[in-house]
């Protein structure tokens, strides 16, 4: 079995497969950078509303946030994965995979948000706000040019956290056979049973991709600390 | 959309579902034992003096966190194989997820013992302790009371991620729901069923240890 040529092979295979893995990096990134996008504009709404809404207003947000927190991201994936083909599907609708993706990642990524949201606006002295109203500004004035610009300076490092969770939990969809890389990987697989190689090189990309959204939230953070100050 | 909710294969099958949920608690408890355990060690790494086991330690971390755990678990389960190391599903499962939740438990336990007041453990040295002493008798049990509501928290973040666990086909909640799911088309009642026991468990959890961390309390 053992010849120098399983080396050199691997390599080509990987060369032959460029296109494939290009492809499933492309979607990898693409569901990512959609759910994250999404997730924490949708996030920081929900953090609104359960910090300043009234009290019937933020009760199903409140339940929303608590219920997607308490689900495994798997189980949230599958839900949504059957769930919305099922409902869209009886109205007519035939929407791709693709998407059904980024909704399960956008939601739980729009829960996690929201609770970094609500912590960093809470954390904001109360008076804020009333020397904002004292100054004649109205609320939307006040979130825009004091609550808002504290608590997302506050809460970067652990939103580029959530980032690369997402990054790591878009995996999951080759669970649902959405063809993203971790995806591709299995198909490498089921072609060369190489898992270890296979495995790990998909696993390296991932790697690289983490630690780059980690290295570019640290230099973000510097600089923004420094307004800050 | 006409559908009629009929939740008799939930109930049919409630002790089917409550195995699989058994085997995610215990999967999740022996799985942040070794964590705990291998956490420890690295960390005792990361704060000493010693710069390669600092490097090392740092290292650790970084690729346990930034690789997603999907890919750790084939790289252990279908891919040790390739290296003459044959695991079974069980092992392998939680040998991935305690090298997994190790990374985390570092991090905990090397913020829990960096955030000591030095004046405690001058103390110690000046009441003539030896490193070692300092470390088993003041620091490491200091530190063991502030991280408890962490190690907490991540039991049932690991509870969760033994979702994971679908994937290779050990029969913990997810893995029973799809196959359910396939078995009886009762697609909508099955994942209500899931989604409520893992919803109950991690809120029961919660709450169970966060009366533990009030007893628990220095006061």
């Amino acid at each position: 079995m053992i010849n120098i040529n399983t080396n050199i092979s691997f390599w080509e295979r990987i060369w032959n497969s460029r296109t494939m893995i290009i492809d499933g990096l492309s979607s990898t990134i693409l569901v990512s950078l959609g759910a994250i996008v999404l997730g924490t504009i949708l996030g920081v709404i929900i953090g609104l509303i359960i910090t300043y809404g009234n009290k019937y207003v933020k009760m199903p947000f409140k339940a929303f946030v608590d219920i997607v927190r308490g689900l495994p991201l798997l189980v949230t994936i599958f839900i949504i994965y059957y769930y919305l083909d099922y409902i869209l599907k009886s109205i007519g609708i035939v929407m791709s995979p693709m998407i059904i993706g980024i909704i399960a990642l956008m939601i739980f990524c729009s829960a996690q948000v929201s609770e970094l949201v609500r912590g960093a606006l809470q954390n904001i002295p109360k008076q804020q706000i009333d020397a904002g109203r004292a100054l004649g500004m109205r609320f939307p004035q006040i979130l825009k040019d004091i609550l808002l610009p504290q608590a997302l300076v506050e809460i970067l490092p652990p939103w580029v956290n959530s980032a690369t969770e997402i990054v790591k939990g878009s995996t999951l969809l080759s669970l649902v056979s959405i063809a993203e890389l971790m995806l591709v990987g299995k198909q490498l697989v089921a072609k060369h049973p190489r898992a270890l190689a296979y495995y790990s090189l998909i696993g390296l990309i991932y790697f690289t991709i983490n630690t780059a959204i980690e290295l570019g939230g640290k230099a973000l953070e510097k600089k923004i600390s420094f307004v800050k100050k | 959309m006409n559908y009629t909710f009929n939740f008799n294969v939930v109930f049919r099958n409630i002790d089917v579902f409550l195995k699989g949920l058994g085997l995610g608690l215990y999967l999740a408890v022996v799985s942040l034992t070794f964590a705990i355990i291998i956490g420890l060690i690295i960390a005792l790494g990361a704060v000493s003096n010693h710069p390669t086991m600092k490097k090392a330690a740092r290292i650790y971390v970084t690729v346990f966190r930034n690789t997603p755990l999907l890919i750790l678990v084939y790289i252990i389960y279908f891919g040790l194989p390739d290296l003459g190391l044959i695991l079974s599903k069980p092992v392998a499962f939680i040998l991935t997820l305690s090298l997994y939740g190790a990374a985390y438990m570092t991090e905990v336990f090397r913020a829990g013992l960096e955030s000591i007041p030095k004046g405690i453990i001058e103390a110690g040295y000046a009441i003539g302790l030896s490193k070692r002493m300092v470390m088993l008798d003041i620091r490491l049990p200091i530190m063991f009371r502030s991280v408890l509501p962490s190690m907490g928290n991540y039991l049932i973040s690991l509870f969760k991620d033994t979702s994971l666990a679908a994937a290779i086909a050990l029969p913990e909640i997810t893995y029973i729901t799809k196959r359910l799911n396939v078995e009886s088309f009762r697609t909508f009642e099955v994942w209500i069923a899931a989604a409520f026991l893992y919803v109950v468990t991690s809120f029961l959890m919660a709450k169970g240890l966060g009366l533990l961390e009030q007893k628990w309390e220095i006061k």
